[in-house]
């Protein structure tokens, strides 16, 4: 291919000056930085799925048998917490750290030394909040929600847990600004909009997203901070406030946060299936327009999170018809993802595996989104093991297995060695068997009135979540068998990876050597006007 | 850094301003949600 070479430069003769930890510390490459943000999100995923396996070791039985209720509502919120900010957002971040300069034939983000600050504060955000599990009062026990009043009774982790929020914020902003600055002013010559890569689409509209909402939790977060610090009443009805404003101001930032978890998975399944079904993408502008679509409906659907607290009948009326509207955007590309692979030539490596289960596992959550977005409904679902069931679907087999797909995906193109097929394949299959009884049985809970957040329950509940247990601890050992897979891929795998690495595989990324030089496009690949092979 | 690089590195910078006047506008905006 043309562009190979002048993609790749060697700089080792003047360019790894530091070596060891100040060569991670100070290093202002995508590539490096892209990696401590995979590695840190794994350790988190690690710590939060520990916290989760409390949880379900807790639950396995009724009664309380191994933890005091106070530390149950801790292991729930904590978990919350790190999965979704420390876990699969910053994991999301580091493959488009990795991948979007590489896909849009780019030197390095933009703003490099911003990378380096965006990605070192979050170990200081997480181990902060970590470390108030060790103080006398424990760690933050309201919920992920931190709805006051509830969560100004925390005691002297408080002020930890609001600092360290604060600074995921930092990072998460800093990090969309770097991706937006990075899509729009650094495209090879050629790269117009409508030839970038579905992940890199998907990627720009969750930038604008995250810098859109990131600032409103930062708002209601320093507001909580006042009101307990510094005597304001935002949130306090004895002062004039209004503790349900907080939760206006929450889910302004909650539900758009949602998508900003499964938005680049959207993007990466569109790169994913088009190659091991060895088709173009089916309507590649209608995939762009549905992104879009689904991230503007985010901003007008906030209030079905609050049908339960009391609202205008018309209020409840326009937050349940814009909720249902969102089905209409996902329609449209789960359409063409099965359009996509319509006699196409298949094969089923592990991360077509992966994507093909993202598509029908995201599906079954997102028809239960369907059943929660009705008014009446909700008001029996709410609060129960229905809504666990619910979004638990959309954020494990949905955003989390779209992660292992991408993994699996690219890392021949990281390590230059292939992934064991027979590894991933059972990865796979044993994550795909146990999320579903970890998961599926918790909408019959939910349907038969068990409430969430409990540490105890009523015996007619034991045998479903018994189930729901034993299908935790298998996940979670399934995901352990997950990081000796990538030691086993970085050791060697199973053989070493070509550029292409997949034969039905289009894009820049796969111009470069695998692995991926430490510098790549230092000069810019030209595509001309009518090559469509940039994007799958 | 050639040229070019250093021109869009100046864009770039341009563009992460404005980018950052916006997020400071939703934080300021958010003290002033109402309910009713």
């Amino acid at each position: 291919m043309s562009t190979t070479s002048a993609a790749v430069h060697d700089h080792d003769h003047h360019d790894h000056a530091m070596t060891g930890w100040r060569r991670w510390l100070f290093t202002t490459n995508h590539k490096d930085i892209g990696t401590m943000y995979l590695l840190f999100s794994l350790a988190m995923f690690i710590i939060g799925g520990s916290f989760a396996m409390v949880i379900r070791l807790e639950l396995f039985q009724p009664g309380l048998q191994f933890v005091d209720p106070g530390f149950f509502n801790q292991m729930t919120t904590m978990h919350a917490l790190l999965m979704v900010f420390g876990a699969v957002m910053p994991a999301w971040v580091g493959f488009a750290n990795w991948m979007i300069p590489l896909q849009i034939g780019a030197p390095d983000m933009a703003l490099p030394r911003m990378n380096n600050w965006s990605f070192w504060i979050l170990p200081a955000a997480f181990t902060m909040l970590l470390s108030t599990l060790f103080t006398s009062s424990g760690a933050p026990a309201s919920g992920w929600t931190l709805y006051p009043p509830l969560v100004l009774q925390t005691g002297d982790a408080f002020p930890f847990a609001m600092f360290s929020i604060h600074l995921m914020g930092f990072s998460s902003i800093m990090g969309s600004i770097n991706v937006i600055a990075t899509i729009l002013n650094m495209r090879a010559p050629g790269m117009t909009l409508l030839k970038m890569p579905v992940f890199v689409w998907s990627w720009l509209i969750t930038a604008y997203l995250l810098i859109a909402v990131m600032p409103v939790l930062a708002g209601a977060v320093t507001m909580l901070i006042t009101d307990k610090y510094f005597g304001t009443s935002f949130f306090s009805a004895a002062g004039g406030g209004d503790p349900v404003l907080f939760q206006h101001v929450f889910w302004f930032f909650g539900h758009p946060e949602v998508y900003i978890m499964i938005l680049p998975a959207f993007g990466i399944v569109s790169e994913i299936i088009p190659t091991f079904a060895r088709k173009k993408l089916f309507g590649y502008s209608a995939m762009v327009y549905a992104i879009a679509a689904i991230a503007f409906l985010s901003f007008i659907v906030w209030a079905h999170h609050m049908f339960t607290v009391g609202m205008p009948f018309a209020g409840e009326v326009f937050f349940m018809f814009t909720t249902m509207l969102i089905a209409v955007p996902t329609g449209v590309k789960v359409f063409n993802w099965i359009a996509t692979m319509w006699k196409g030539s298949m094969t089923f490596e592990t991360p077509m595996l992966f994507a093909l289960a993202f598509v029908f596992l995201f599906s079954i959550g997102g028809f239960s989104g369907l059943m929660l977005a009705i008014a009446p409904a909700d008001f029996q679902y709410h609060d129960t093991y229905f809504v666990v069931a619910h979004f638990h679907y959309v954020l494990v087999p949905g955003a989390v297995f779209a992660l292992m797909a991408a993994a699996y995906y690219w890392l021949p193109k990281w390590t230059g060695n292939m992934v064991s097929e027979r590894l991933g394949q059972i990865h796979f299959w044993l994550s795909a068997i146990f999320v579903n009884l970890l998961f599926f049985p918790q909408h019959f809970l939910g349907l038969a009135g068990m409430p969430r957040r409990i540490p105890d329950y009523a015996t007619q509940f034991t045998d479903f979540n018994m189930w729901s247990s034993i299908g935790g601890f298998g996940y979670g050992l399934t995901q352990l068998f997950f990081v000796f897979i990538v030691i086993h891929t970085i050791r060697g795998g199973a053989g070493k990876a070509t550029a292409e690495v997949w034969e039905g595989s289009h894009g820049l990324e796969w111009r470069v050597p695998s692995p991926a030089p430490h510098h790549t496009w230092e000069e810019p690949p030209v595509i001309r006007a009518d090559d469509e092979s940039v994007h799958s | 850094m050639n040229d070019d690089l250093k021109q869009k590195r100046a864009k770039a910078i341009r563009t992460a301003i404005a980018l950052g006047a916006v997020a400071l506008a939703f934080y300021i905006a958010s003290f002033f949600f109402l309910t009713d």
